[in-house]
């Protein structure tokens, strides 16, 4: 990208960084299993987000960031929510009762005892 | 309503009990006796034939025992119009509301290494199988995994998640992995029972390979609802679905024969049943009160954890005043078996040690005297093969003391009275099958489901041929396994091999060549010393001699299919196969096309690169509380060798741990995003 102004050469590049990585943001939660749909609208609040908290930050730390985020979102509720992955219903906690301790027939007990 | 609710079962019991045990010990005398007069002939008895006289009379007698519980069992079914009745009609004729219970009933599927290709095909059969039947709602399944080979594991959780997306079936099949694998398939069943079993008046426990028909589950429930006293509903299993000429000899003989032995059983034992670990509905509060097992006194092998759980559930069910029942009117309840000789022995030997273990229990307080008998049986069954041994070599040893004595090569049982012996034995054995096939021939339909009269008849008479072949490899088998528990070797539990791979001529001698060399010898030494036993024994011998091409015939699956081709050995779930039967086929079909030819990761890599298998095992691990944090040690050497050498470096020790482990998993998973 050369432009002769360099304030619009900052801005452009910004606008190619953040769609790159919406792109890649995207692709991510396509690949885990997010529908298209919902993916384009995660990856879309996903890069808002880290552009707005992390601006000083070089586009690896950003990207980093964005990823971050986007891991949390998937194993979250993406997925989960998406096709009700829900790997058990919610405990209900209760205990079994434990088993008495073995104990031999009372004549074996007694032959026992006597020798 | 089921047919045990109708009749006054505890007088019926009773009289049943009282004929068994009157007829077994009559023919048990009879036998001994006559053994002993044979065996004495003019000069009396020498000391191997003294001692073989109390050896007799206890195989006789559990063979006797077997014989009467089949002609109960035959008798019952002779005179009951149909032989098994079909669950559909049963269900048909129970009143609607005793179809529901309030909660949904769970079905247990516990696994341990299992093929997750198979294990998931049949829950999908049996998921579709319900909803076909417009009761899926009425039912939750639950996988217990309690696998310890990684990628098995792994391939687990993506097999559920694919079920789950392709069926649709979010709110009704559960996924659950423990790491550790404590107290082995009843510490499985016990956490479900902990953390999931208050949702639930009922459980289905099956097994990996255990499948079942929407219609017969529906019953089960019914009856379980229906009769508020019952603890456990065992519905006999079948075994289907293999090819090899091994598992179809099996298939074909428990299609034909197994009705009357169950049968038998069935009323012999009335509300004091037995349990064989799956293929049975569970009333999950009087199992959570009463089935946690004691731990034996002593040491492994026979000390310690019960290993063969079902019994001693039964027992303590038994104990705590709730019935136990084995039904035999439900058809639709399926079971995989071993498909070749070794892995048969290699099921034999954990069962073997789990069987002997009970032998402690026979003394312990508070079970029912009939509760004790389920274990003396239990026992009997791998018992039984050493005490031949014996027997056998005390038979030979008399018989030379005697020829020695005599001064001549013929020995005492060369006289009718043993070939009396023999065919009393032989009939005992035998005359059961005959009683099957009379059954089932009579009964056109079934027929026509073996194949027609004459298949019938001549699969029966080949499966008769090869059993006879087979009893003295198993009596091998089962006396190096009796006396490596006794030595106190214990048992390592693999999961069985459910494919069928066959059996290879190098490994078959590898495997049989002890025996094969051990039947030559013996039947060179009793040609030399005792001809006149050699006749007696060679059927016998053939067997061990012929170990490893029969072996290898078994183990074939050419063969067995050539088999059936021809019409031979089938069974019904063959040529009629039930609903449930053909979605298992077309959901093993849909998997296999499904995986990769050759992946290019394995299944621990994907879940550190791949975000579908990495989010997969992360929703499992969060929902199932399955998260255990690693020592920060660890973790620092897994990212160090994750940056060295990738997911191949992490060291295999480490990786189980790193699985379980979310925040250094998402911070490998998020290294391995940047860098791809």
């Amino acid at each position: 990208m050369t432009t002769t102004f360099p304030l619009q050469s900052t801005v452009l590049k910004l606008v190619v960084d953040k769609q790159r990585m919406n792109q890649r943001i995207r692709s991510y939660l396509c690949q885990g299993g997010m529908s298209p749909e919902a993916a384009t609208q995660e990856c879309l609040m996903i890069t808002e987000q880290v552009w707005e908290t992390a601006r000083d930050q070089n586009e690896s730390q950003l990207l980093r960031s964005a990823l971050a985020i986007a891991i949390n979102r998937l194993i979250g509720g993406g997925l989960a929510v998406e096709h009700d992955l829900k790997a058990a219903p919610p405990e209900v906690r209760c205990a079994m009762k434990p088993a008495p301790s073995y104990r031999v027939v009372k004549c074996l007990r007694w032959t026992a005892r006597k020798k | 309503m089921s047919h045990v609710h109708t009749v006054p079962l505890e007088a019926r019991t009773k009289s049943i009990r009282l004929l068994v045990t009157v007829a077994t010990a009559i023919v048990t005398l009879a036998a001994t006796a006559s053994y002993i007069a044979v065996s004495a002939g003019d000069s009396g008895l020498n000391i191997f034939q003294t001692l073989s006289v109390p050896l007799f009379a206890i195989l006789f007698g559990w063979i006797a025992f077997s014989f009467c519980l089949a002609t109960i069992g035959f008798v019952v079914l002779a005179r009951r119009p149909s032989q098994r009745g079909g669950s559909r009609e049963i269900v048909s004729r129970i009143a609607a509301k005793q179809l529901s219970s309030s909660k949904r009933t769970a079905v247990l599927m516990p696994i341990y290494n299992e093929s997750p290709q198979r294990v998931f095909a049949g829950v999908q059969a049996m998921l579709l199988s319900l909803r076909a039947r417009g009761v899926g709602n009425e039912f939750e399944f639950y996988i217990l995994s309690d696998s310890t080979n990684l990628e098995t594991w792994l391939q687990e959780e993506v097999a559920w998640a694919n079920l789950v997306e392709s069926l649709d079936a979010g709110d009704c099949v559960f996924y659950r992995h423990r790491p550790m694998n404590t107290s082995r398939k009843a510490g499985n069943i016990a956490d479900f029972v902990e953390r999931w079993g208050s949702r639930h008046d009922f459980m289905i426990v099956l097994d990996a390979d255990s499948l079942m028909s929407a219609a017969t589950m529906q019953a089960m429930v019914a009856r379980i609802s229906a009769d508020e006293r019952l603890g456990i509903l065992q519905v006999p299993p079948v075994p289907i679905g293999r090819n090899s000429l091994f598992a179809r000899l099996q298939q074909f003989a428990a299609s034909v024969y197994g009705s009357i032995f169950v049968q038998g059983f069935s009323v012999w034992a009335g509300n004091e049943g037995n349990y064989w670990g799956h293929n049975a509905i569970i009333r999950v509060e009087a199992f959570r009160r009463h089935c946690d097992l004691p731990v034996l006194p002593g040491k492994s092998p026979l000390g310690g954890e019960i290993l063969s759980h079902d019994f001693v559930e039964a027992a303590l069910m038994v104990q705590s005043g709730w019935k136990v029942l084995v039904d035999t009117d439900l058809d639709g309840s399926y079971e995989e078996c071993p498909t070749t000789l070794a892995d048969y022995a290699k099921r034999d030997q954990r069962w073997c040690q789990g069987n002997l273990q009970h032998a402690k229990l026979l003394f312990a307080e508070n079970y029912r005297p009939l509760s004790r008998l389920h274990f003396t049986c239990g026992v009997m069954s791998y018992l039984a093969s050493p005490l031949w041994m014996l027997f056998t070599v005390l038979c030979i040893a008399g018989t030379i003391v005697d020829s020695d004595s005599a001064g001549s090569s013929a020995g005492p049982l060369t006289v009718p009275g043993a070939l009396m012996i023999f065919s009393m034995t032989i009939a005992l054995l035998l005359l059961p099958k005959l009683w099957s096939l009379m059954l089932v021939s009579k009964n056109r339909r079934r027929v026509s489901l073996h194949g027609g009269l004459l298949r019938l008849w001549a699969s029966a008479v080949l499966e008769i041929v090869v059993s006879v072949l087979l009893s003295p490899i198993m009596a091998v088998y089962h006396t190096r396994f009796v006396i490596a528990v006794l030595r106190g070797t214990s048992v390592r539990w693999n999961s069985q091999q459910r494919d069928e791979q066959g059996v290879g001529w190098q490994d078959a001698t590898k495997q049989f060549i002890g025996l094969t060399l051990g039947g030559l010898l013996v039947s060179g030494l009793l040609l030399i010393f005792t001809p006149s036993l050699s006749g007696w024994f060679s059927p016998l011998m053939s067997g061990a001699m012929l170990s490893i091409p029969l072996s290898v015939a078994l183990g074939s699956r050419r063969a067995g299919e050539s088999l059936r081709r021809g019409g031979l050995l089938l069974i019904p779930a063959e040529t009629h196969p039930p609903k449930v039967c053909r979605y298992h086929r077309v959901a093993l079909q849909e998997s296999k096309q499904a995986l990769p030819a050759i992946p290019s990761l394995n299944w621990f890599e994907q879940v550190i690169h791949s975000p579908r298998i990495f989010a997969i095992h992360s929703a499992i691990q969060r929902s199932t509380a399955s998260h255990t944090a690693m020592p920060r040690h660890q973790s620092k050497a897994i990212e160090a060798a994750f940056a060295a050498a990738g997911a191949e470096g992490i060291p295999a020790a480490l990786r189980s741990a790193l699985l379980a482990d979310h925040e250094t998993l998402k911070a490998l998973h998020l290294e391995a995003q940047l860098f791809s």
